[in-house]
C-alpha cells in the first residue's frame, strides 16, 4: 500500500508542488485585495478540497494511458488499488488542510490578525464533508474512465454556476441584493444550528464515501484489464 | 516441480469463450504460446496474472493456488506486456524509484547492469526511446526482481527483424543464466522456434496441442500429394488438409502407414512451427 501511495505521489510531483503552493498564492492575492477573515476561510475550505482532488485525479491518468495493466501486474491486489486511491484522498486532504492552516497562520501573523477569528478546527468538519461527498468520482473513474469522471466533475461545477444564477435571478425578481439573500441563507443556516447543519452534511458525506468505497471495490473485483 | 498448472480454466467474453483449458509447465522451461490474433493467448496470460477475472478453474503457481496468496505469487512473477504501459515521461532511473518498493527482491545492481547491457541511458525519458528500446526496458524490469515465472505477451511484435533477433538473443542469455520459467506468446513462429522448449497452439480459446518442440517435430510430418488424396481412404490419416491448384498438403502423425499405402506417391517433409500452426488452425 505504501508503495502504491508513493507511486501516486512520485508520478505527479509537479501537481503536488502546485497544489501545496496554491493556498499561499491565494492568500497573497487576499492580502492585496483584502477580504479576511471570510476570504481566508473560503481559501481554507476550497484549497483543502481542490488540492486532494488535484492529486487523486492526476493519478487517475493511469486508466487513460492503460498503465493500470502494468500496475496490476505488480505484486498488489485489486482491492489495493481502490484502497490506495481512498487513502491517497485522505492523506492529501490532511496535508492540504495542514498547509492551508499554516498559510493562514503565516498570513494572520504578518497582517497582525488573530488566527482564531479567521479559521479554526470547526472548519475541518465541512472540509471532510465536501471531500467525502466528491468521493463519488472515484468509482465513476473505475467504472467509466477518466473522461466520464471529468464530465461528472464539470456537471457539479455547472450545478454550482446554475445555483449562482438562480441566486442572481431571485435577487432580481425579489428586488433584493444578492448579499441580502446570502445573508438570509446564512441566517437560515444559523437557525438550523451550525453544528446540526455541519453534522448533516458530514453524515451525507460519510454515506456517499462508504457507497463510493464499496462500489469501487466491487467494480475493480469484476474488472478485466 | 511444476511452475504452472492450469486446471479447467474458463473465461467468457462476448463473442469469445475459453472453456475448460488445462496446461502444465515444469520449472525452468520455456513454453511458446502460438496462435492467430484473437486465439486467447493474451487472455490466458492475463488470467495467470489476475489481470482478467476467470469464470472457472484454477491457476496453481509453484504448487499453490495463486488466489490463496496472490500478492506472494506476483512477487515471483513478471509480466512483459506487448505495449509500453509504463510512465512515458519517466526515465529508467525514475521508474526504478517507483517500482522497487513493490518488490521484496528488487535488485538495483542487476537493473543497472541490464540497462547498461541493453545500452539504455538511465536518465533519458521513455518517450524518447524507440519501440525496441522500450521493449528492452520492460525486459530489464522483468529480469530485475528475480522473477521465477515470466509471462511475455508478444514482446517482440512490431519490431524489425534485427531488433527482434537481438531481443530474443538477450532473452535467451537471461534464461540461460538462471532457472527461470517463461511463457512466451507470439504469432511469429520463427521467434518461438528460437527460444522455446514446449509449444502450445491455441485457436478460438482452445488449446489444440501442447507438446515439447522435439516431440512435435518427431510425431508430426508434413505430407504433400495430389488433390485426389483428399478423397482417398488415406484422408483419415491426415490433419489440417489444405488444397490448392498444385495438390494438397496436410499433417500426419502416421507417416509409416501413409508410406505403406501410397509408396512413392507422396512427399514427406519436416514441418516448421509455422506449418503446424497453419495446418492445425487453417486446415480442414
Amino acid at each position: 500500500m505504501k508503495a502504491l501511495i508513493l507511486k501516486d505521489i512520485r508520478i505527479q510531483i509537479p501537481t503536488v508542488v502546485f497544489a501545496a503552493t496554491y493556498p499561499f498564492f491565494l492568500l497573497g492575492l487576499l492580502a492585496v485585495i483584502g477580504g479576511a477573515p471570510f476570504g481566508a476561510r473560503m481559501i481554507l475550505i476550497l484549497s483543502s478540497v481542490v488540492m486532494p482532488y488535484m492529486v487523486v485525479m492526476g493519478s487517475f491518468k493511469e486508466l487513460r494511458n492503460k498503465t493500470e495493466n502494468f500496475i496490476l501486474s505488480l505484486p498488489i491486489l485489486r482491492k489495493d488499488i481502490a484502497n490506495g486511491k481512498f487513502l491517497l484522498l485522505g492523506i492529501s486532504t490532511i496535508i492540504a488542510a495542514g498547509i492551508c492552516f499554516l498559510a493562514i497562520g503565516i498570513y494572520a501573523g504578518l497582517a497582525g490578525l488573530p488566527v482564531g477569528n479567521m479559521v479554526g478546527f470547526r472548519d475541518l468538519l465541512p472540509i471532510a464533508s465536501v471531500v467525502m461527498v466528491l468521493s463519488f468520482l472515484v468509482p465513476l473513474y473505475f467504472r467509466f474512465g477518466f473522461n466520464a469522471m471529468r464530465m461528472a466533475l464539470v456537471s457539479v461545477m455547472i450545478l454550482g454556476v446554475l445555483l449562482q444564477l438562480a441566486l442572481v435571478v431571485t435577487s432580481e425578481l425579489g428586488n433584493r441584493s444578492v448579499f441580502q439573500i446570502i445573508d438570509e441563507i446564512i441566517r437560515w443556516r444559523g437557525e438550523i444550528g451550525f453544528i446540526r447543519w455541519n453534522l448533516s452534511i458530514f453524515v451525507v458525506g460519510v454515506i456517499i464515501f462508504l457507497v463510493s468505497f464499496l462500489a469501487s471495490h466491487r467494480i475493480l473485483a469484476c474488472k478485466d484489464f | 516441480m511444476k511452475a504452472l498448472e492450469i486446471r479447467g480454466l474458463t473465461k467468457r467474453y462476448p463473442g469469445f469463450v475459453m472453456e475448460n483449458l488445462n496446461l502444465e509447465l515444469e520449472e525452468g522451461f520455456v513454453l511458446g504460446l502460438l496462435g492467430p490474433n484473437g486465439a486467447g493467448k493474451t487472455t490466458l496470460l492475463k488470467a495467470i496474472a489476475d489481470l482478467v477475472r476467470i469464470d472457472g478453474g484454477s491457476v496453481l503457481l509453484f504448487g499453490r493456488d495463486s488466489r490463496d496468496d496472490l500478492r506472494a505469487a506476483k512477487q515471483r512473477m513478471a509480466f512483459v506486456h506487448e505495449e509500453h504501459y509504463l510512465y512515458d515521461d519517466r526515465s529508467p532511473r525514475q521508474l526504478e524509484r517507483i517500482l522497487a518498493p513493490f518488490y521484496d527482491n528488487w535488485d538495483s545492481h542487476r537493473y543497472a547492469e541490464l540497462l547498461e547491457r541493453f545500452s539504455l541511458d538511465s536518465s533519458t525519458v521513455c518517450k524518447n526511446y524507440s519501440k525496441g528500446m522500450k521493449t528492452k526496458l520492460r525486459l530489464a524490469i522483468a529480469f530485475s526482481h528475480n522473477a521465477e515465472l515470466i509471462l511475455m505477451d508478444e514482446p517482440a511484435s512490431g519490431l524489425d527483424p534485427l531488433v527482434r533477433r537481438e531481443i530474443l538473443a538477450l532473452i535467451g542469455e537471461e534464461l540461460a543464466r538462471e532457472n527461470r520459467t517463461v511463457i512466451f506468446s507470439s504469432h511469429i513462429t520463427e521467434d518461438l522456434d528460437r527460444i522455446c522448449d514446449f509449444v502450445a497452439i491455441m485457436d478460438a480459446g482452445s488449446l489444440l496441442l501442447h507438446e515439447s518442440k522435439e516431440t512435435l517435430r518427431e510425431s508430426w510430418t508434413m505430407v504433400k500429394g495430389g488433390a485426389d488424396l483428399v478423397n482417398s481412404d488415406g484422408a483419415e490419416l491426415l490433419t489440417g488438409i489444405q488444397i490448392s491448384e498444385y495438390g494438397c498438403t496436410a499433417l500426419t502423425n502416421q507417416k509409416a502407414e501413409l508410406q505403406k499405402r501410397y509408396p512413392g506417391d507422396l512427399v514427406f517433409e519436416q514441418p516448421s512451427l509455422g506449418d503446424l500452426m497453419v495446418h492445425m488452425i487453417g486446415g480442414q
